[in-house]
């Protein structure tokens, strides 16, 4: 059945590098009627593949440890810049966003790949190994989406690193040893950050790369099973895989990459506040694909905690681990397996159904989410219960100054919306004398002070984040010299206004 | 046959196009990543009065100067000379041979600057007189601001 070492006609293939390409690629043959939905595996391959390369790229401007941690990164997302084409590329920036969203793309890659092996009941005799890799591959990615998580090492990071481990610390008995292990630690610290970035880009690799490479080795052999075939039936391969459907991963492959790409591009990967302990109210959201687990921890309290922790992923890893000798029925095609199919569907919905319940909630608790966590000298800075200003920019930054008690009130209408806020902040320059540092439109005295001109600002920050920044921007930026809003006597109202306008005159 | 070409040269085009993107993405970061991120990297620092300078008498000083080592901001010392030109205005010499980077030390009977790694010589203007280096001693930047001088570290 297997032509791995044979050459089509069943006579000897030639040897050494040829044969092997001969064997691999060029003589290769797979069944008839494989289409797109089959190259889904070689697709996340090479999703993996720029994973790895981004990383090991990343990893040369990246130091796992809290007091350089998020400097790093924050080097890599403002400095790390060159030419392409005449125009300036923020080359670390597309890089960090490209392997933030590529993470995103694995996982969807991977689940697609799942339903298509599970729907096409490929995972049935004689490639139940096949599965098992696969599912522990599945395992390893989930694992490399949570150690990579802390690694920026913003409030983000921070708290959904915590709340993930504190689901570990949930398991019965082995749990909070497992959690302290895991943190090197009884909290969350600068142990916490060396372990995860050691897990992440030492430990799990060298879980992967085996496991990658035994899943591969098995496909090859075992070679792609043939659509809607029962397993008592015959393989048979009519269709040469070169280059048909070699062109056909190509493609879902370069399509996959492009989206990164695209993303990266337009988006870079988002980056919080610097972990801070202290955070007043601070809510942490998990990335997208822990949000269904998340939303399953809210619905369980107390003793039944053991059920979202450890009862239902175990559940879910162990049925998926033993699928194929849970199923043992000779059909193949889904609709001849509707008893597999109805759990499988019941099983996919309710993650669907959890993580778009999550992503629902945390989009519902936006608004009320970004309270000033950052502490102000000596604690007497209380923040104000609700938010300080509406998010501007969004409608052309009207009503950035909605609340408070700026002289002069907030912009009206949307039309004139921008400029109010521009006279606005311009006006709020002079009073607070920034251009004693800084530039404005290229004019003031700084001579010695290295702060930048105010207009045209990098980093794509929004008003939020400026508003943050204003607060304690030695706290946001340890690297910098500048008096906070305490200091400056800033009420809420003008740090409002002024962080929109700095968010509206920023470089785009 | 034809559609058997077509398609390998898709699937060639295509590998091409991703092996290269990924190749163009880490040269850029090579580049990028390659210097040190211009704030805060010039700044002038008092170095010594104005008083202080001698003709033909190059003295040795330090300052210390803020930079950005990539994300890291790093206080660094330098050792200097500073002497003054036959026009009185002050020179600051860098100490760093121009050979392969030794320090060099002045001797006051021979009035020279003398490298002990590869014997290089340069006199008190910072000429080569004799040996290996390839130029005269390096110059910092520096001015009058009053009393002081000032120095900047480029």
């Amino acid at each position: 059945m297997s032509a791995s070492s044979t050459a089509p006609g069943g006579a000897p293939g030639p040897g050494g590098l040829r044969g092997l390409l001969s064997a691999w690629v060029f003589d290769k043959q797979v069944p008839a009627g494989v289409g797109f939905l089959r190259a889904l595996g070689t697709a996340l391959g090479v999703v993996l593949v720029a994973q790895a390369l981004t990383g090991m790229l990343l990893a040369l401007c990246y130091v796992p440890s809290p007091d350089h941690a998020y400097d790093s990164i924050r080097y890599l997302d403002e400095e790390v810049r060159t030419t392409l084409l005449g125009r300036e590329f923020a080359v670390g920036r597309f890089l960090r966003g490209f392997h933030h969203w590529g993470a995103s793309a694995v996982i969807v890659l991977a689940g697609l790949h799942l339903l298509r092996v599970f729907a096409t009941g490929a995972y049935k005799r004689p490639r139940a190994l096949l599965w098992v890799v696969g599912v522990a591959i599945l395992g390893v990615l989930l694992g490399f989406g949570f150690t990579g998580y802390l690694l920026p090492w913003d409030m983000k990071a921070f708290f959904a690193t915590d709340v993930g481990v504190n689901i570990v610390a949930q398991v019965p008995r082995v749990g909070p040893a497992l959690a302290d292990l895991l943190r090197g630690g009884p909290e969350l610290g600068a142990p916490t950050l060396t372990r995860m970035f050691a897990l992440h880009v030492l430990f799990l690799p060298a879980l992967l790369l085996p496991l990658a490479g035994l899943h591969l080795l098995l496909v090859h052999q075992l070679g792609i099973t043939p659509p809607g075939a029962r397993v008592d039936e015959p393989e048979v391969k009519g269709a040469p895989f070169f280059p048909d459907h070699v062109v056909r991963e190509l493609l879902v492959a370069t399509l996959a990459l492009a989206a990164i790409a695209l993303v990266a591009w337009r988006l870079g990967a988002p980056l919080e506040a610097p972990a801070n302990r202290d955070a007043h109210g601070y809510e942490p959201r998990p990335e997208w694909y822990f949000l269904g687990l998340f939303q399953l921890l809210k619905l369980f309290e107390g003793q039944s905690i053991v059920i979202p922790t450890v009862i239902v992923p175990g559940g879910v890893a162990t049925l998926l681990l033993l699928l194929p000798w849970l199923d043992r029925g000779k059909e193949r095609s889904p609709a001849k397996r509707p008893f597999a199919m109805t759990i499988g569907m019941a099983l996919l919905a309710a993650v669907v159904g959890l993580t778009a319940w999550g992503w629902r909630e945390s989009q519902v608790e936006e608004p009320s989410k970004p309270p000033p966590y950052v502490r102000v000298g000596d604690l007497s800075y209380v923040p104000p219960s609700s938010p300080p200003f509406a998010p501007p920019r969004a409608e052309g930054a009207a009503g950035a100054t909605s609340g408070g008690d700026a002289a002069g009130g907030g912009a009206e209408g949307s039309a004139d919306g921008a400029a109010a806020v521009v006279a606005k902040g311009e006006a709020l320059v002079a009073s607070y004398e920034c251009t004693a540092c800084h530039l404005l439109h290229g004019a003031g005295d700084t001579s010695g002070a290295g702060a930048p001109e105010l207009t045209g600002m990098k980093g794509g920050h929004d008003a939020a984040w400026f508003a943050l920044f204003l607060l304690d921007p030695v706290k946001v930026r340890p690297d910098i010299e500048m008096p906070s809003a305490a200091d400056l006597e800033m009420n809420d109202g003008d740090r409002a206004a002024l962080a929109a306008w700095l968010a509206q005159v920023s470089a785009r | 046959m034809i559609r058997r070409g077509f398609l390998a040269t898709t699937a060639a085009l295509l590998g091409a196009a991703i092996a290269g993107g990924f190749g163009l993405l880490a040269t850029l970061f090579a580049k990028a990543t390659s210097r040190w991120p211009a704030r805060h990297a010039t700044r002038w620092t008092a170095l010594c009065k104005l008083s202080d300078l001698r003709d033909d008498a190059p003295f040795e000083t330090s300052f210390t100067f803020e930079r950005f080592e990539g994300w890291y901001r790093e206080k660094v010392a330098r050792q200097v000379y500073v002497t003054r030109d036959a026009q009185g205005a002050p020179v600051v010499f860098s100490r760093t041979c121009t050979h392969l980077g030794c320090p060099v030390k002045w001797k006051a009977q021979s009035k020279t600057f003398r490298c002990a790694c590869h014997g290089g010589v340069f006199d008190a203007s910072g000429s080569v007189v004799e040996g290996p280096p390839p130029r005269a001693l390096d110059r910092l930047p520096c001015r009058i601001a009053g009393e002081l001088i000032e120095v900047e570290e480029a």
